[in-house]
């Protein structure tokens, strides 16, 4: 089997600080959302949501992978 | 018979071997194959030709051009029997009368169709799927094998909110029933995107649903035995495989069939591309049913100097002037001769690119004799270098001389017909119908039975043949196509394989509103039968027969 | 720690007939990934990292990418 880089499927409600409180627990919080969101630039690559919405001042989609690790090294 | 088609070089779909006889055609179907004794109503005489099953283009996005052109022109003339819109989870219905902009928008966004050409083009005179169906099937002459998108779906149930959370159970309980009147209708499968943007940049409805309503929506696909495509981030490797890994297990828990478009294989990602690959052979091994979709076409670039590009970014001068210019202040830098001096100076070392270019619009009659070609040639017809004739065309022109470097990605030879004939890998992602503004999208089967097969002999036309007929029928569920075989709808097309191809690319004024598309003719196609009858003839050009169905559709 | 940074640079054709720019991201664990960047982010990247010319990117972190991808998103 290939090696497959760890990602989830956030939930609605994920924002960067609940999934690394979740996934990255042994990790500070303030690194844990740095780690995710350098392994996650993809989730960057669209428009804000507006004001008043929802999903305001949060990137994350619930369609998203999420990657829990960075890219995997070729070794 | 109605029609025979005899002495025909048969490529039957099935992989077999090609050999040498007839087909007769009665009552819309294939009535017999091999030696025919009976006469035809109309004999066809195809020594020395190919006769192969109507090709089947499982990508396309022809939805808005099948209000107007029932023909979805210039696909048959390609050989191209039966089309799959409403790929990337768009498509045309359901869609009720308030979200016809919204859905207007994101398809200018994402395929180019211009804006005016849905206000002059369309009726809008349907909102559900059925009715939709109803819309186009009064005036089709190519098969249509129809998707419905994910996002029209939440779009109906959901209104705004469908671009703002995820689904309620209730709501998400209404998009399968709305999904299983869309099957009830006719359509083929469902679409979704992980990427696509509306033209604000904002995700498509689609993207806001969570994997639990994904699920759901499959399960109504299960109950069909149909399938599901998604779009996925195709720049990205990790992604790409994490996509195949969540179609898997929709795969293996419905137990239906899932495709994802576009792979490309660009150089120096030889090895990515072989671990999607690997995964693909992996996941199938264990039962599921992922399907990934490779084009045949290499990519092709484009640019004008009124709008930025990234090609200059490697030269300084250039990329400041690009980066910081507007038209005008461009336009001065050009004609300022110390500047010129300058930049010329800079980008002579790129000589061999600029040479290749290809000039593919002008908006001056003067200039029109030099569209088509190379920067080059027009250099030695106007007695300069390929970098001054770019200068000089562009200032001509004010700016809007476009450029073309074809060949730019996707386009390893080996690598790319070595995916083109994986058991694993399907033959599709034309797009055709779509970025109607920046490149052709027709003309894909030409490229491969022209290229991959005669030129390059990477595959067998039996290879080739049976990966875009039979393999796609098979794959999307299509019965009774794919093949040439007794019983079977006659779609069948006649070609010479010495000569098959796709044209040249150039601009053409014919979508409603006074719109332009980038089109390319067929090469070497010579007859196309849909549905029994003689749909296109290369010396007749198309016929008044509608045989097209929407395949999947009640009878009418 | 985020040690991630650019270290390389090229451009590809993109889908839809444009150049673009990807951006190759190597981080501490030795693993990379490449990030493509159109013309607007290009701009809000090369302005971040006060650059020039495409290689004057080699070398700045990854939250520079994140932050011109941003500002390219949000400019409607």
């Amino acid at each position: 089997m290939i090696k497959v880089r760890k990602s989830i499927h956030p939930s609605a409600a994920d924002t960067w600080e609940s999934i690394a409180a979740r996934e990255l627990a042994a990790t500070p919080l303030d690194e844990g959302v740095a780690s995710l969101q350098s392994w996650n630039l993809h989730v960057f690559s669209r428009a804000p949501a507006a004001a008043g919405s929802p999903r305001a001042g949060n990137p994350i989609l619930p369609s998203d992978l999420v990657f829990l690790e960075p890219p995997l090294s070729a070794q | 018979m109605d029609i025979v088609i005899r002495n025909g070089s048969i490529v039957d779909g099935s992989g077999r071997p090609a050999y040498i006889g007839d087909i007769g055609i009665s009552a819309g179907r294939i009535n017999q194959v091999g030696q025919v004794r009976a006469q035809g109503a109309t004999e066809i005489d195809a020594t020395g030709k190919t006769v192969s099953p109507g090709f089947i283009d499982p990508h396309t996005h022809f939805d808005a051009q099948l209000l107007w052109d029932g023909a979805a022109k210039p696909a048959i003339e390609h050989g191209v029997t039966t089309i799959v819109p409403g790929n990337c989870s768009l498509s045309l219905a359901p869609l009720k009368a308030a979200d016809r902009m919204k859905l207007v928008g994101m398809f200018n966004q994402i395929e180019e169709m211009p804006l005016v050409a849905f206000e002059q083009g369309v009726t809008w005179n349907w909102e559900t799927f059925d009715e939709f169906v109803g819309r186009i099937q009064q005036d089709l002459t190519i098969n249509v094998a129809p998707l419905v998108g994910h996002s029209v779906l939440r779009l109906w149930v959901m209104g705004q909110a469908a671009t703002e959370r995820t689904a309620t159970a209730t709501e998400t309980a209404e998009m399968q029933s709305l999904l299983r009147q869309c099957l009830d209708a006719g359509a083929i499968g469902l679409s979704t995107s992980f990427v696509d943007m509306d033209e604000k940049l904002q995700p498509v409805p689609s993207r806001y649903a969570d994997h639990a309503e994904l699920d759901a929506l499959c399960a109504v696909l299960a109950e069909y035995n149909r399938i599901l495509q998604v779009v996925h981030e195709f720049y990205d490797i990790d992604l790409t495989i994490g996509r195949i890994d969540q179609l898997a297990e929709l795969s293996l828990t419905h137990k239906i069939t899932t495709t994802l478009s576009p792979l490309f294989i660009n150089r120096g990602d030889f090895e990515g591309v072989d671990r999607v690959i690997a995964r693909i052979v992996e996941q199938n091994a264990a039962g599921a049913r992922v399907w990934p979709q490779v084009q045949t076409r290499p990519i092709d670039i484009s640019f004008c100097f009124a709008v930025p590009s990234l090609l200059f970014i490697r030269l300084r001068g250039w990329y400041r002037v690009m980066r910081f210019g507007t038209p005008a202040t461009i336009m001065a830098a050009f004609q300022d001769e110390t500047q010129r001096q300058q930049l010329v100076q800079e980008a002579t070392s790129m000589m061999p690119l600029w040479s290749t270019l290809i000039l593919r619009q002008v908006q001056t009659e003067a200039n029109q004799q030099y569209v088509g070609k190379t920067l080059a040639e027009i250099a030695e017809l106007r007695g300069t270098d390929a970098l001054n004739a770019m200068i000089d065309l562009s200032l001509e022109e004010s700016l809007d001389a476009h450029f073309i470097s074809a060949d730019m990605g996707h386009n390893d030879d080996d690598k790319v017909g070595s995916m083109l004939r994986h058991p694993h890998v399907m033959i599709g992602a034309s797009d055709g119908g779509a970025h109607i503004l920046s490149f052709s999208t027709y003309g894909d089967t030409g490229y491969l039975l022209g290229h991959f097969v005669r030129d390059k002999q990477l595959l067998s036309m039996e290879e080739a043949i049976k990966k875009i007929t039979s393999d796609t029928a098979d794959i999307w569920a299509i019965p009774d196509r794919g093949l040439l075989k007794s019983g079977y709808i006659a779609d069948i097309t006649i070609f010479d394989a010495n000569t098959i191809d796709r044209g040249p690319e150039y601009y053409v004024q014919d979508v409603p509103g006074d719109g332009h598309r980038y089109v390319r003719d067929a090469i070497g196609v010579e007859t196309v039968i849909i549905g029994g009858a003689v749909a296109y003839d290369h010396l007749q050009g198309y016929s008044d027969e509608h045989r097209g169905q929407v395949i999947g559709a009640p009878q009418r | 720690m985020n040690e991630a940074q650019i270290v390389a640079v090229r451009l590809a054709p993109a889908h839809e007939g444009d150049v673009e720019l990807i951006v190759d991201i190597r981080y501490s664990n030795g693993g990379m990934t490449q990030v493509p960047l159109d013309h607007h982010a290009t701009q809000a990247l090369f302005q971040a990292c006060a650059a020039e010319v495409a290689d004057d990117l080699i070398g700045h972190g990854w939250s520079k990418v994140r932050d011109a991808l941003q500002i390219s998103y949000s400019r409607f």
